[in-house]
């Protein structure tokens, strides 16, 4: 694979390797407000993306754009190898998108909506009875859309997205309205999709914990601007070179007054354990020699990972 | 293709507002002159010799064309367009490989053909009422003679011609103002309008397509029907510009 990758990068074949490419993109409505500011991206092929920011960041726009329903005003759009803004239409047969909230006729039911997408993609009505048991909307299918729920409604708008079996999926904040059990099931799917038929996925959201476990990668984005891209270890490596350590042992209060008398940061929690904060790795093996000379038994002594919800915060904020 | 994106717009209507207005719209007028011939059926005299159809067929469409047909077809537009709008359904429909050109003139070749639809279904219920109406008072004589078809067939044609313009003009409004209000108001204020112009006998009312009822009225109580009147040029040129325009902008349509 690397091998792989050289001899694309060296001949300039990145479309090879990476679905979408976005370079030095800029947009404004007008000329007081720039929305989108010198972003540059890139989606590999095969990956699951995770394209994560607060809400007003960019990320509905920057999706607009890579579907060319917004006209940027600087830069360049790349999908598979192709400009957006000059083959929209042979690289729409490709994609599979949902913006916001699904696209749906209420007046019809589940099945006549995707009886029409059908028909624009000119696909055989077996497909249709497929997709909706990737879904799960067999049984509601012949319901009229008004009567759906928010969640049957998204379930429906993927469904769409998957009936020309695209090799890219973009998708913009998929999970929203769903229940528990209904996340699960579509993080399920967009696994299955990714690993079983090698379908690209980009998914927008601003549930931080669906990326952390859904995506391979991630492009955080704020204020218009790309903070942050890449997998998710290196975030983490990147920007949270953890010093934060869970300790119990036998005497707690004894334990705090020891920990700021050396000048350590610490505090009780209500489980009776403490958290400390280091500034330096070489203060952990002096501290717990001093705490164990001092009569105390340990019991547990844990580092504290970050998670990508605390590590997000940090970056947006 | 276009076919198919003619019958992709027939079944997107299906169960929608914008056919039951055409299906029931069609009958009310029909319904109302079957009945009123039926109560007073001597107020539907015609003299001996003449045959009752033509008096029928002049008085439904002459009363349908006056204001309520030009407001149906400035409604229907708005609704045909706030199937679309309703749920931001062009934001799926502009990702669709295929070009937007041929999306919006299929569009507006099914409104032709829907507003077609509704005048040859208006037809129709003038016959079916007024078959009704003979047949519960036979003094009407409209079994005594045949349906003017030639008659109907003329009066479909030109009220088709009469409001070609208004059709134009109000698709495009369509799709600059995403809200049926705003389209139905600027229809309206447009109508009336003309209608103040055409009855001050304004000199250029032949070029306001607006003023379709009055163009339709000029046609109908003519000795001879004529093949096709200015106005109704005038309403052509209008259409086919507007189809231009049409096209020109909603390529450069973008979906914020």
């Amino acid at each position: 694979m690397l091998l792989f990758r050289q001899i694309a990068f060296t001949f300039k074949l990145h479309h090879l390797i990476h679905m979408i490419e976005i370079e030095n993109l800029s947009f404004a409505y007008n000329k007081q407000e720039t929305v989108i500011d010198n972003i540059s991206l890139k989606v590999a092929k095969g990956s699951i993306y995770g394209f994560l920011g607060p809400n007003g960041s960019g990320k509905t726009t920057i999706i607009r754009l890579m579907l060319n329903l917004l006209k940027h005003n600087n830069g360049e759009i790349t999908i598979d190898g192709q400009q957006i803004d000059h083959n929209s239409v042979e690289i729409f047969r490709k994609i599979g998108s949902m913006i916001e909230s699904p696209s749906l006729y209420n007046h019809l039911s589940g099945r006549d909506n995707l009886e029409i997408f059908a028909l624009y993609y000119n696909i055989g009505k077996e497909r249709i009875d497929q997709v909706l048991e990737i879904v799960g909307l067999t049984d509601a299918a012949g319901k009229l859309v008004k009567r759906y729920s928010l969640g049957m409604k998204q379930r429906l708008g993927i469904a769409i997205c998957l009936l020309h079996d695209p090799e890219l999926l973009i998708l913009d904040e998929p999970l929203n309205g769903l229940d528990p059990q209904g996340i699960a099931e579509i993080r399920n799917l967009f696994l299955r999709l990714n690993r079983e038929e090698g379908k690209t996925i980009l998914i927008s959201s601003h549930l931080l914990s669906e990326i952390e476990n859904t995506c391979t990668h991630i492009g955080i984005i704020n204020k218009g601007k790309l903070l942050f891209e890449g997998k998710i270890d290196a975030l983490k490596n990147n920007f949270a070179e953890s010093l934060s350590y869970l300790l119990e042992c036998t005497d707690p209060t004894k334990a705090t007054i020891l920990l700021r008398e050396f000048q350590i940061s610490c505090e009780p929690t209500s489980s009776g354990s403490i958290i400390l904060q280091f500034t330096a790795k070489d203060e952990i093996p002096v501290v717990l020699r001093k705490l164990v000379e001092a009569g105390l038994d340990i019991y547990n002594f844990q580092r504290q990972e970050n998670n990508l919800e605390e590590l997000f915060l940090e970056i947006t904020k | 293709m276009f076919f198919k994106l003619l019958y992709i717009e027939q079944k997107k209507t299906k169960k929608s507002f914008a056919i039951w207005l055409t299906i029931f719209g069609s009958m009310v007028i029909p319904l109302i002159t079957g009945i009123v011939m039926m109560v007073k059926p001597e107020n539907f005299q015609v003299p001996d010799g003449i045959n009752p159809w033509k008096s029928l067929l002049f008085m439904n469409f002459k009363i349908v064309s006056s204001f309520l047909f030009p407001m149906y077809v400035i409604y229907l537009i708005g609704l045909l367009g706030n199937i679309e709008y309703k749920s931001s359904n062009w934001k799926k429909l502009f990702v669709l490989p295929i070009r937007k050109e041929l999306l919006i003139s299929s569009k507006l070749v099914y409104t032709l053909l829907h507003i077609l639809f509704a005048i040859v279904l208006f037809g129709i219920n003038t016959l079916v009422f007024g078959y009704l109406a003979g047949a519960i008072r036979p003094q009407l004589n409209m079994f005594e003679y045949m349906p003017d078809i030639t008659l109907l067939l003329w009066y479909i044609y030109h009220l088709f011609l009469s409001i070609i313009g208004i059709i134009g003009v109000q698709f495009i409004l369509s799709i600059f103002f995403e809200n049926l209000l705003v389209t139905l108001s600027i229809g309206l204020f447009l109508m009336i309008g003309s209608l103040i112009a055409a009855g001050f006998n304004w000199e250029y009312i032949e070029y306001v397509p607006y003023a379709a009822p009055h163009g339709f009225n000029l046609v109908i109580s003519a000795a001879q029907i004529p093949w096709i009147t200015k106005f109704e040029c005038t309403n052509l040129v209008t259409f086919a510009l507007m189809f231009v325009a049409c096209i020109f902008f909603f390529k450069r349509k973008t979906v914020k």
